[in-house]
């Protein structure tokens, strides 16, 4: 279907995304919340 | 023959309920908020109070404003599927980034500060009380610049409203329409300032949720699903040439192999320069950076960073990939010369890309329904640039140099006089939206690479850099703002003059850079940007980034005393 650079695009998307979450919560762990 | 259907006669009054309906929402919005609102600080920055999901979805949208529906899909007209790039870079850096980096310090800063502009808190970081006055003067100008080009845009989706496609019609809709919302944004601002500015803002991303999705739905079923927007853009790709209906000259289609199917298939690094600049622009944009300002407490940050990133991410995949997916449209049904015209108008102003496909592939009533969303919406976006450029007069100019003879300016009429900008902000953007001076059309496209001179450099280095000088600030500043605007004029502005002068050192430069964003020459026009060169944002803060740190290690370090405190506080946030 898509080409390989737009997956790789979404997937960046996706993560980021992702990242935002894990950032959160290795943040609250950090901090005991 | 395929017609591009207008919005019928009956479906107009549709366009106007809704709307009004909105502004209604609206009214009552500031109305609730009326009470709230009793200092300067619930006046600008919704007195702290804000938590994670209205700060999430306020900074998203303060971002990704509903211009982004036509903006964002007339980009991806061009780059097809790699525009999906963008999204995910913005939402990496201009999201994720901006609230880790800058959320807490910004907040703590601001509060040290009781600043309530960012301008205050830069001249606070710096102990100047002049880069206050000279950012906040250029803030109070180009913001307003900036909300005038929200409002002439709205001016491009009006046209559809027009069943005759008349321009007299259309010129009444936009005024009329435009006059209506101003009014009523004077209204409920100077009632409910940023509370319910901000409560609006909520309902502009439930709306820009529905538009990119029905336009996602109807699109991908225009073209038969992803299969067929494929073959559209495969189409697009190798077609070469259409005819001009009109004057039955050959028009040759830019695109090329792999240009619309793949990331940096067509005009090579161009469109990397674009991510750039629309996602580290962000960090030098006073109404995205006072977002933190308004958050209640750590937490808000914290969880406001996740509705934000969610959002966003969605709102944008689907406004740029419904820009491919217009196009797809178009090239596969070329060869039908109505559809044939409409390409060619849309590489004229690929910004009528999403407008003209609408009236393509929705019913009538809904395109009225979905043109009035966007219209009101706008109204949402503009409040925020408002009470930014008023603060920007009010706070960083009036207020900073009455108090310097140590005179105290009660809160009360500090309150009165932030409201008597914000009506005169409104009303002389109103005034330059009706009359459209061609200088303020032009002023509008460099708008933000001039307030991001004054404020990026500055205040990521103020937070970050103990070193980090006053003097510094002034001639970063003041070089990157100069700079800004004189490589726009001589590179990047097509007029007839300046091309004479600059023909060769255009040349050279366009040959030499990587980031030159080639598009050929359609989107040439007397009076508009030639997008091709290095984007000036880019040469302006590549400029401060380097004399920042020179300036600062070269004159007197700051106050220590004071620094040390103010970064001591800043590390405790880890905590």
């Amino acid at each position: 279907m898509f080409d390989w650079t737009i997956w790789l695009g979404i997937i960046i998307l996706i993560a980021t995304v992702a990242l935002a979450f894990i950032y959160n919560w290795w943040t609250a762990k950090e901090e005991g919340d | 023959m395929h017609m591009i259907s207008q919005i019928t006669e009956q479906d107009i009054p549709i366009f106007w309920i809704v709307l009004i309906g909105y502004l209604a929402v609206l009214l009552a919005f500031g109305f609730y908020s009326r009470k709230k609102t009793k200092s300067v600080e619930d006046f600008l920055i919704a007195g702290r109070s804000i938590g994670p999901v209205l700060l999430g979805l306020s900074f998203g949208v303060t971002y990704f404003s509903s211009v982004l529906i036509i903006g964002g899909g007339g980009q991806a007209f061009v780059w097809g599927l790699g525009a999906i790039w963008i999204a995910s870079f913005n939402v990496l850096v201009g999201i994720l980034l901006m609230f880790v980096f800058f959320g807490k310090r910004t907040k703590y800063i601001s509060e040290q500060a009781r600043a309530v502009t960012i301008p205050q808190l830069i001249g606070f970081r710096y102990q100047d009380k002049n880069y206050q006055a000279f950012s906040g003067a250029v803030i109070m100008f180009f913001e307003m610049i900036y909300l005038v080009s929200v409002y002439v845009g709205l001016s491009k989706l009006l046209t559809l409203l027009t069943p005759s496609g008349s321009q007299s019609e259309t010129d009444v809709a936009y005024m009329v329409g435009v006059s209506l919302c101003a009014i009523i944004t004077i209204v409920y601002l100077v009632f409910g300032g940023s509370i319910g500015a901000i409560l609006s803002d909520s309902v502009e991303s439930m709306i820009m949720i529905a538009g990119v999705v029905l336009i996602t739905i109807f699109g991908l079923a225009s073209v038969g699903g992803l299969e067929g927007l494929m073959a559209g853009l495969a189409g697009a790709e190798t077609i070469g040439s259409i005819t001009n209906p009109g004057t039955l000259e050959s028009f040759t289609i830019p695109f090329t192999t792999g240009s619309l199917t793949t990331f940096v298939g067509f005009g090579g690094m161009g469109l990397l320069g674009f991510i750039l600049v629309t996602s580290f622009g962000q960090w030098g944009m006073p109404q995205s950076l006072s977002r933190f300002f308004t958050a209640k407490n750590k937490k808000a940050l914290k969880y406001g960073l996740l509705v934000a990133c969610v959002w966003a991410s969605f709102v944008a995949f689907f406004a740029y990939f419904n820009g491919a997916v217009a196009n797809a449209y178009w090239f596969l049904h070329a060869g039908d010369p109505t559809i044939d015209a409409t390409i060619i108008a849309v590489f004229k102003d690929i910004d009528m890309n999403i407008p003209l496909f609408l009236r393509q592939v929705m019913p009538s009533a809904l395109a009225a329904i979905f043109i009035a969303a966007v219209t009101a919406a706008s109204m949402t976006t503009g409040e925020k640039l408002i009470l930014i450029s008023a603060s920007g007069f009010s706070q960083d100019v009036y207020q900073n140099i009455k108090e310097r003879g140590g005179e105290k300016i009660s809160d009360v009429k500090m309150l009165r006089i932030t409201k008597v900008s914000t009506i005169f902000v409104v009303i002389a953007a109103l005034l330059l939206a009706l009359t459209k001076p061609e200088f303020v059309l032009t002023l509008c496209m460099f708008a933000w690479s001039a307030m991001a001179a004054t404020i990026l450099v500055p205040f990521v280095f103020g937070l970050f850099w103990k070193r980090g000088t006053a003097k510094a600030a002034w001639v970063s500043g003041i070089i990157a703002l100069s700079v800004a605007v004189a490589w726009w004029l001589i590179f990047r502005f097509s007029n007839p003059a300046i091309e004479a002068v600059f023909h060769d050192l255009r040349a050279i430069v366009l040959q030499t850079n990587p980031f030159a964003i080639t598009l050929g020459d359609y989107f040439v026009a007397p009076g508009k940007m030639i997008k091709t060169g290095i984007h000036e944002f880019i040469v302006s803060q590549v400029v401060a980034l380097i004399s920042f740190p020179i300036v600062s290690l070269f004159t007197k370090a700051p106050d220590g005393q004071f620094v040390d405190s103010l970064f001591k506080g800043m590390k405790a946030l880890r905590k």
